[in-house]
Order: structure tokens, then sequence, then C-alpha cells
């Protein structure tokens, strides 16, 4: 292992321990609460810059995934009273099923004609959902949660740690893609496919790995939803807000380093938490615009892009 | 068009037809290229040379045709297979991994298409071997980006030969550069074909083309109209009116 890896290791199981130690210690419900959307928000973010950011292809199809992973909970839970792991596993599976589908769609759609055909995908898959009466409908569903397992309390704070080891699964996907073969690959495809084909990449095979891993694990993050609210329902399962915070915070971030969507999440989530909390939540549809214009034209490369400017800026200087 | 002897061509192309619509790019083009020849290729704008080059790589599918690649049909195989098997092109306009530096551009054919497992170092060493005989040696670590047009153009050669090549396909690769730089190219390549590697290069510079090649084919609206040594295909009437359009 390079000093890297033993870096990041060791920092993801600091990062575990202190969620496990505050799920024991703390005793009020609403840290875990807003928490959770955080640590999804780091999640899908991470997931969708595997091909948004590392392949290139724009996918507004985030909430699409999403939406899958919370309904093939809800169907589990109410067909077969399923356990939560397996919720998430099978949530894991479907989003690779439909990631492979939306990978032959690369195929033949680039640029803003896949973007487009993603946002189809949402709204086909959500009618679909709409009109599924066996798990609600439009009208949703209530879901009952089982006990909570020791050593957890409650159920929130139990769902506030898994969602933790999403975030640390995903985020260790996320580099190895960017350290190894795959990422060069991906990275090589989204400056030009037709040169990297030609240079023995297999173009193909490559998108459709990323979008295998980006659409499991969407789906695998969209599945404790159903537990985490105790109801679901198709418009707000699907709901593009998801797919656009993602994006917005993918971008602000930063996708040429997969630290980037973990500091654009981290840094939209809480500022749209705070706000939730101390103004309104229609205001934080405001500020994602707001941001999301302020960084496209003051750092289109996001944070990453900017921190990388400034330490480049002060080398020349130094020389 | 194919010729005679003992020795199988290294690439050999039958009856190739290419159609865009209603528009025939390329008609009944039939053609053997010998292991280690140099062989240029010329004709007027539009007469379909890169859509040949094209075909070659597989970018695109042909239609009615067949390619052999050593003997192997390679007509309907995905390009970076082909580039596998050791078929390597450069683009007519150059089409670098603009977020990469140069030594990152040649990592990529080396993690993709170099033949035999070995180990980075090895790679790092072969990449600026590479890179050194190119004389890009002082850019490794410059962005693809920042070259000049003459750069960008030995960095294509040189990703090229990165892949390892049997076949080196050179789509204009002189095309907007001054009359020294022609010659650093065109030593370039020539010292490339002195390693056993065969060829092709698409040019409009004449000069060029006569210093460079063993044998010219000439393409006129998707038609073969002359193949032979330089000095036979530039004294064929047919190829003087293509060009002067007379």
């Amino acid at each position: 292992m390079t000093r890297n890896s033993i870096a990041f290791w060791t920092g993801a199981t600091v990062f575990l321990v202190a969620v496990f130690v505050m799920t024991q210690v703390v005793g009020n419900q609403y840290p875990f609460f807003a928490g959770y959307v955080i640590l999804q928000f780091i999640a899908l973010a991470v997931a969708w810059s595997i091909l948004g950011g590392y392949a290139g292809y724009v996918n507004f199809g985030t909430s699409a995934f999403f939406g899958v992973g919370v309904y093939a909970a809800v169907f589990l839970v109410k067909a077969f009273s399923a356990p939560l792991p397996l919720q998430i596993l099978a949530g894991a599976a479907i989003g690779a099923l439909m990631g492979f589908a939306l990978g032959l769609l690369t195929l033949r759609m680039q640029g803003i004609f896949f973007s487009i055909a993603t946002i189809a995908l949402t709204i086909i898959i959500e009618t679909t959902i709409t009109n599924w009466r066996y798990v609600g409908g439009a009208a949703g569903i209530q879901i009952q949660r089982p006990a909570v397992t020791a050593p957890f309390d409650n159920y929130v704070q139990m769902l506030f740690f898994v969602q933790a080891l999403l975030v640390v699964l995903a985020v260790a996907i996320s580099r190895y893609i960017q350290n190894s073969w795959i990422g060069r690959g991906l990275q090589a495809l989204r400056d030009d496919e037709l040169a990297a084909e030609c240079t023995g990449v297999p173009t193909l095979r490559l998108k459709l790995l990323a979008c295998v891993i980006s659409g499991a694990l969407m789906c695998a993050v969209g599945a404790p939803t159903a537990m985490y609210l105790q109801y679901a329902d198709p418009a707000s399962a699907f709901n593009l807000n998801y797919s656009v915070t993602t994006l917005a915070m993918s971008l602000i971030g930063g996708t040429a380093h997969w630290s980037g969507p973990i500091i654009g999440a981290i840094l939209l989530g809480t500022t749209q938490q705070l706000l939730t909390v101390t103004i309104s939540s229609e205001i934080n549809v405001l500020v994602l615009g707001l941001m999301l214009v302020l960084f496209v034209v003051g750092a289109p490369e996001g944070i990453i892009g900017l921190i990388r400017k400034l330490r480049d800026g002060r080398k020349e200087g130094e020389v | 068009m194919t010729l005679s002897g003992a020795q199988s061509p290294l690439l050999r192309i039958s009856s190739l037809t290419k159609r865009f619509g209603g528009f025939t790019a390329l008609r009944d083009v039939s053609v053997d290229i010998r292991p280690g020849e140099r062989f240029g290729l010329i004709g007027p704008n539009g007469s379909g040379k890169t859509t040949l080059i094209n075909c070659i790589s597989g970018a695109f599918r042909t239609e009615p045709g067949t390619i052999l690649f050593r003997d192997e049909d390679i007509t309907l195989l995905q390009p970076h297979l082909r580039t596998r098997r050791g078929i390597a092109r450069s683009f007519q306009i150059p089409r670098p991994f603009r977020s990469m530096t140069v030594a990152e551009n040649l990592m990529v054919a080396l993690d993709f298409a170099a033949h035999e497992h070995v180990s980075v170092a090895q790679r790092r060493d072969t990449m600026m071997s590479i890179l050194d005989q190119m004389g890009l040696g002082s850019k490794a670590n410059v962005s693809a980006t920042q070259l000049s047009q003459v750069e960008l153009r030995k960095m294509e050669l040189a990703r090229a030969m990165a892949t390892h090549p049997k076949l080196l396909i050179s789509d204009e690769a002189m095309a907007g550069l001054s009359t020294s730089e022609v010659d650093e190219v065109l030593d370039l390549l020539l010292s490339l074909a002195s390693r056993d590697i065969t060829i092709i290069m698409i040019e409009h510079i004449m000069q060029a083309v006569m210093r460079f090649s063993e044998r010219v084919m000439c393409l006129d609206a998707g038609r073969i109209i002359a193949i032979g040594t330089p000095s036979e295909v530039m004294a064929n009437q047919r190829v003087q009116e293509a060009y002067l359009g007379t």
C-alpha cells in the first residue's frame, strides 16, 4: 500500500468511528436527520462524477436512479419484509442493470443528446411507478420501520451510520477508478472518443463500466430513503431536484479529483440544511442556482480547479 | 492492382466501397501494402484519402469490401482492437487528450495498447525514449494544450508509436508546417520506417511524397486512378488532370 492509500484508509476509518461514536453519544435526533441528507448527497455526488466527471457524460437521471432505489426498497419491504441490507443490495443490482442500459445509449448519443435522454428516462420511470398500484401509485405508500437492532437505539441513527458506510464505499471506488487504468481511459475518452479508440482504449466497455458502477451506487444510496422517510411517493422520490443538486455539488466541488464532489456536497448540503432551518426550504433552490452561476462564471473547474490554480500560481511566483 | 510475389501483404484491401447516404466516397478500392513499405497516398481534396484511412483504422464501417491485416479479416473489428493488432494513426487535425500532459497522452497508449504486460517503470522508460526520439523529451510534463502546431503533430506520431504499431498511418502530418518543420517531420517518419514499421503517408506536399514514398497511389473521386513509383504516378496524365483540373 502506498502512503496515500494508508492516509486514505486511516481517514475513512476515523470518519466511520466518529460517526459511530456520534450515534452512541448524541441524544438529540435532529443532527442525524440533517446529517443523513448531507451524507446521502455526498454519496450521490461521488457516484455521479464517476460517469459525469471522469467520463464527461452529463447524467440528468440521478433522480431516476435514486427513485428506483427507493421503490426497490418499497417493493421488497411490502412483498417480503426484506431487511435493510437486502434492500440496499437489491437497489444496487437494479441500478447496475439500469446503468448498463444507460451505457448502451452512449453508443449513439453524446453531449446534450445523452443528457436529454437521461431526463426522458426519469420521466418514463416516474410515470411507470405512478401507475403501479402495488407500491402505492401516485398517492404514495406508508412504510413501517422494523425494530432497530443493537448497538443502535434509534432507527435514524442506524440509517445515518449505514449512509456513512455507503459514502466510504462510493469514495473508495471513485478513488480507485481515478488512480487506475480505468480512470486514465475514461479521461482519454472524455477528451476525445475517436482518438481514445485509436489509441487502444475500449471506449464502449469503459463507458458501460462507469455507467454500471455509477448507477449501482446511486440506486443503493436511494434504497434506505424509504425507511428514512417511512413514506414514499413518486413525485418526491423522482424529484428532479436530486439530479440538479447532485450535478451542482459535483461541478461546484470540481470533477477533476475524487475529493471534488465531497467538498461540493458538504459545502452545498450544509448550506442547504442551515437555510432550511433558518429561512425556508424554498430559498434552497435559489441559493443553489446562484452558487452554480457563480461557479460556472468564476471557477468553471470548481473548487478543486481553483485550489490547483492558486497552487500553480504560487509555484510560478516562487520561481 | 494487387501485387504478386511470395511475400503476403501486411494489409490487403479488397473491393472496398464506402457510401454516405447517396454519396459514394470510395468506390471499389483494392490495394495491397507490403510489409515495411513506405506508401504515399495522394489525391485532390475530397478524393477519399481520409475516408480510406478511417475505414482502415475502423472509425468507419465499410459496406461491401474486406480488409485483411496480417492475413486476419479485420473488416468488422472495433478501432481499439485494430490498434492492439498494430494499426496506429495520426489525425489530419491533431486530436490530443487536452486535459493531459504529453507524457500522460503517451501513457494512455502504453496502458491500453501495449502487447506485453510490463511494469509501470518500464512503461515510463519506453514513453521517455519515444519522446526523446521525437524530440519532445523536454515537453513530457507540459500540458498538451500548450504545444505548438509542429509539436502537436510530433506528439500524435509519438502517441501512435507508443501503441507499438506495425502499420502507421500519417494523415497530413505536415499540413500547415514551415519548410524546415516539414523536413523535421519527414526525417522522423523516415527514421521510423527504417525500423521495420510500414507507413502509409497521406500528404499534399509533393516534395515530401516524392522523397518519402517507394510507391504512390492517387485517388480521385473515390477511385484509384494511378499506382506505382512516385515518378510514374507524377507522369500519369490522369493524375495531372485530377490535380490541375484540366
